[in-house]
């Protein structure tokens, strides 16, 4: 039994972990209907940044977040301005931006690995990880910091995107962008402040996580892209929190089936419920409608 | 020599490969991203066919590609229905579950591959030397453009077109675009399986690696670099982009950074084409029917 | 099927989406060799209508019979091999391919357009695409748009994109073609032009169901109107007889002049 519990906190982390990443990924495809594959190059390239900053160059966990973050919403906005909003303005669908999305993942990944090499890295601020336990179960400071960061991301979101007008004017971006453009903020401007909160959010995720996990590579983001976009699909597209949900989910799911499959078929597992879910529950579980099938 | 005919074999696999993916992607609009799974399966099955039961290479493409056909079909039947970036999301999932299975299955070796594949036979004389090798590569690419072409010219590449600009339509003309599809599945599997069966028998081993989702992406690059909708488009990219890298060895890259310094080539250049020539190297899919 | 028989007869249709019934208990007869215009105002179902007949939708009551035979349910590449044809209101042409492509694509019962016919080859191949060439030819002649053979749809004024539109359908020597606002957009000659068309269309056998929003046109070129309000008929007839009916009137005050 308390094996059991054990999975369900490493569930509760490793879905928080989704949730984070996925939160800014689900709020960048709200507002531009893009799948920014890219962001999980930022992901890697500010994680980096912070390890140059807290391991390199020795200034500390502030420094090291604040690198992080910088780096992630100027590469983010960047990659907004000068690639999705000139197709867009061009009449690319977003189906072609998506595929140059995953070009500049490449080309971040690889340019990581080009600048702090191919080997995994530590990512530490030094000292041992404070460990907790209950009874028999444990987690570190840096997982009950992912826990909680989510839950409060979770509750800060829930407000914004229900009460402040920029919220609420995202939120219409993502069912009709001329709709925002009524609430009377461009739909250009929206767009940036998007990528940048989606940008900063998963630069703070990736130092979180890294801390957490104690290693990073340049391999990192690539792999947990394709998580959030399963966490987004199983979620529910069009949908913050329901991205948010479905990267929990996820991390449960992935964590509990330790239980009873080997841990090498979780990323199988995962990818599974993937397209089970856009065959019989496109909208998600947790989503809005929305038109994943049909022509 | 060795080495000119190595690159060679590679362009011509990769030729065969893009070639097959364009029609999916480029002719009729299916943007899959699981054609290095398909291209891996018809690798395995030739590796567990040739040191299991047979090194024949007329058996091995057939098997080969039957395989290949039947797991595309596999992932076709269910993604039809799904919408663009949707399908594609969809053959994302199918490449990571089929490429779990290069990694993680008993019989496909797991993380280190299988090796010691024979060499293949024809009619009882082994193609032992890599430059026989190389010439079957080359005539399964020459049998894959010189069919396709064909294909695109008869009235079924109009179709394919047609699909690709409009469903609904083809529909409310009377035409399946169900049939249409899953033909053009079956072409595009078989090619991709084939050039499996080629990898093989040339490296007489398999790194699952080499079937991942990188890979699936670099094919797409193939195709959109060479020009959706251009055959003559796709060779010529499969040509750049094996030979371009190359070009690093005499610029003195060093070695640990060469790998990677391709990847951002890649990147580079599918941002470039997605982003200012979607026409491609040799310029607007032109009306290949006059 | 001879004149004047029933050709297409819908009974009891319904369909609703969520909480919304765009069509409720529908029920009219198109009569062979006619010109038949569907009117009514914005959101009374004709468009719901048409894409219950093609097959594009299910209905959730009633049976849709072509020829006596019923064809509800029926996937829409079907319901056009029956032998209904149905433009849109969009148009839908194939942009990037040539206006004679587009009308080729329509020709139904080319061998050269599955895999295996292409993959073969040889000369049966090449008598079809004569055939093929021919017929397209001779339908962009009839409609007077054969210098823009060559021409990508796309680049086609509009005027000539509906002929272009018009061609495919009857390249598919459907029976029935199924019209949605056919004249929109159109300039009086092109107008005149169009109702010559149509009549000489049902001439050779075709029979007509359009979608019609412009009343002159309805009145001049129909021989039988039904009107839809909110989803049902509500009047139909003649055209005369329907113009001077109260409850039209009363429906369509404020709609058309």
């Amino acid at each position: 039994m308390s094996v059991f519990a054990q999975l369900a906190v490493n569930g509760t982390v490793a879905g928080s972990v989704y949730a984070l990443v996925a939160v800014g990924f689900a709020l960048i495809f709200t507002a531009s209907r893009v799948f920014h594959f890219a962001h999980g190059g930022v992901y890697t390239f500010s994680a980096f940044a912070g390890y140059t900053a807290l391991v390199t160059f020795k200034l500390g966990l502030v420094a090291g977040f604040l690198a992080a973050i910088l780096v992630a919403a100027l590469i983010g906005v960047l990659i907004n301005i000068f690639l999705y909003e000139p197709m867009k303005a061009g009449g690319v669908s977003p189906f072609v931006a998506m595929i140059s999305s995953f070009g500049v993942l490449i080309i971040i990944t690889h340019v990581t690995a080009i600048i702090w090499g191919s080997n995994p890295v530590v990512l530490s601020r030094g000292g041992q990880a404070t460990i907790y336990h209950l009874g028999s179960i444990y987690t570190t400071d840096a997982q009950i910091l992912i826990i909680g960061f989510a839950a409060a991301l979770a509750i800060a979101l829930f407000v914004f995107f229900r009460y402040t007008r920029l919220g609420v004017a995202i939120r219409a971006m993502g069912n009709d962008s001329e709709l925002a453009e009524v609430v009377g903020m461009s739909a250009k401007r929206l767009r940036n402040i998007s990528f940048l909160v989606g940008s900063v959010l998963v630069g703070v995720s990736a130092m979180l996580i890294g801390l957490n996990v104690g290693i990073i590579d340049f391999n990192m983001g690539m792999d947990i892209i394709l998580m959030a976009t399963v966490a987004m699909i199983i979620g529910g597209l069009g949908n913050v929190g329901a991205a948010a949900c479905g990267g929990f989910v996820l991390g449960m799911i992935q964590n509990i089936a330790i239980w009873k499959i080997e841990s090498k078929w979780q990323l199988a597992l995962s990818f599974a419920i993937l397209i089970i879910v856009l065959l019989f529950r496109p909208s998600g579980l947790f989503g809005d409608k929305h038109p994943a099938v049909g022509l | 020599m060795e080495y000119v005919v190595y690159i060679g074999t590679l362009i011509a696999i990769y030729a065969t490969l893009t070639i097959s993916l364009n029609l999916l992607v480029g002719y009729t609009g299916l943007i899959s991203i699981a054609q290095a799974a398909i291209y891996g399966v018809g690798a395995y099955v030739t590796a567990l066919v040739a040191l299991n039961f047979t090194h024949d290479l007329l058996i091995s493409f057939l098997l080969a590609s039957v395989t290949g056909v039947l797991v595309s079909l596999i992932v076709a039947l269910p993604s039809l229905r799904l919408k663009n970036e949707y399908f594609l999301i969809a053959t994302m999932g199918f490449q990571a579950i089929i490429f779990s299975l290069f990694m993680n299955l008993e019989i496909t070796g797991g993380p280190s591959g299988l090796y010691g594949i024979p060499h293949p036979t024809l009619f009882g004389y082994m193609i032992r030397t890599s430059l026989e090798k190389f010439l079957v590569a080359v005539a399964l690419a020459i049998l894959c453009y010189v069919l396709a072409v064909r294909i695109t010219n008869a009235p079924f590449g109009r179709l394919l077109r047609a699909v690709r600009e409009d469903q609904t339509a083809v529909a409310a003309l009377g035409k399946s675009v169900f049939t249409i599809k899953f033909a053009v599945f079956i072409f595009s599997a078989t090619f991709a399986a084939a050039a499996g069966t080629i990898y093989v028998y040339s490296l007489t081993a398999i790194d699952p690696v080499a079937f991942d989702l990188d890979e699936s992406v670099f094919i797409i690059t193939l195709v959109i670099v060479g020009g959706t909708g251009s055959l003559n488009g796709s060779v010529l990219a499969a040509a750049v982009l094996i030979l371009l890298p190359e070009a690093f060895k005499f610029l003195a890259i060093p070695e640990a950074i060469a790998p990677q310094l391709r990847q951002v080539l890649y990147g580079l250049l599918l941002v470039f084409f997605t982003r200012y020539r979607r026409q491609g190297l040799i310029g607007e899919f032109r009306d290949v029917l006059k | 099927m001879a004149v004047g028989g029933t050709l297409l007869k819908l009974e009891a249709l319904s369909k609703s989406f969520g909480g919304l019934r765009a069509v409720n208990n529908l029920s009219f007869e198109v009569k062979a060799g006619t010109i038949t215009s569907l009117i009514g105002g914005n959101g009374a179902g004709k468009t719901t209508a048409f894409n219950l007949i093609t097959g594009n939708l299910a209905p959730d009551a009633g049976h849709i019979a072509f020829r006596d035979t019923r064809v509800d349910g029926l996937p829409p590449h079907k319901v056009a091999r029956a032998g209904i044809a149905r433009g849109f209101q969009e148009l839908r042409l194939f942009n990037r391919l040539s206006a004679r492509d587009n009308i080729e694509a329509a020709i139904p019962g080319q061998r050269g357009e599955g895999l295996v016919r292409a993959l073969i080859g040889g000369r049966g191949l090449r008598k079809e695409r004569d055939a093929t060439t021919a017929r397209s030819g001779a339908l962009l002649r009839e409609l007077m748009i054969e210098s823009q053979g060559h021409a990508l749809a796309e680049q086609l004024s509009y005027g000539q994109q509906k002929l272009l539109s018009l061609g495919r359908l009857l390249a598919t020597e459907a029976e029935l073609l199924l019209l949605d606002e056919p004249t929109s957009g159109l300039s009086p000659d092109m107008i005149n032009d169009f109702c010559t068309r149509m009549r000489a269309l049902t001439k050779v056998g075709k029979t007509i169901l359009l979608i019609e929003h412009n009343v002159e046109i309805v009145m001049q070129l129909s021989d039988w109107v039904v009107v839809m309000h909110q989803g049902t008929m509500i009047a139909e007839g003649k055209p005369e007889d329907v113009r001077n009916n109260v409850t039209v009137m009363h429906t369509y005050l404020g709609i058309t002049s």
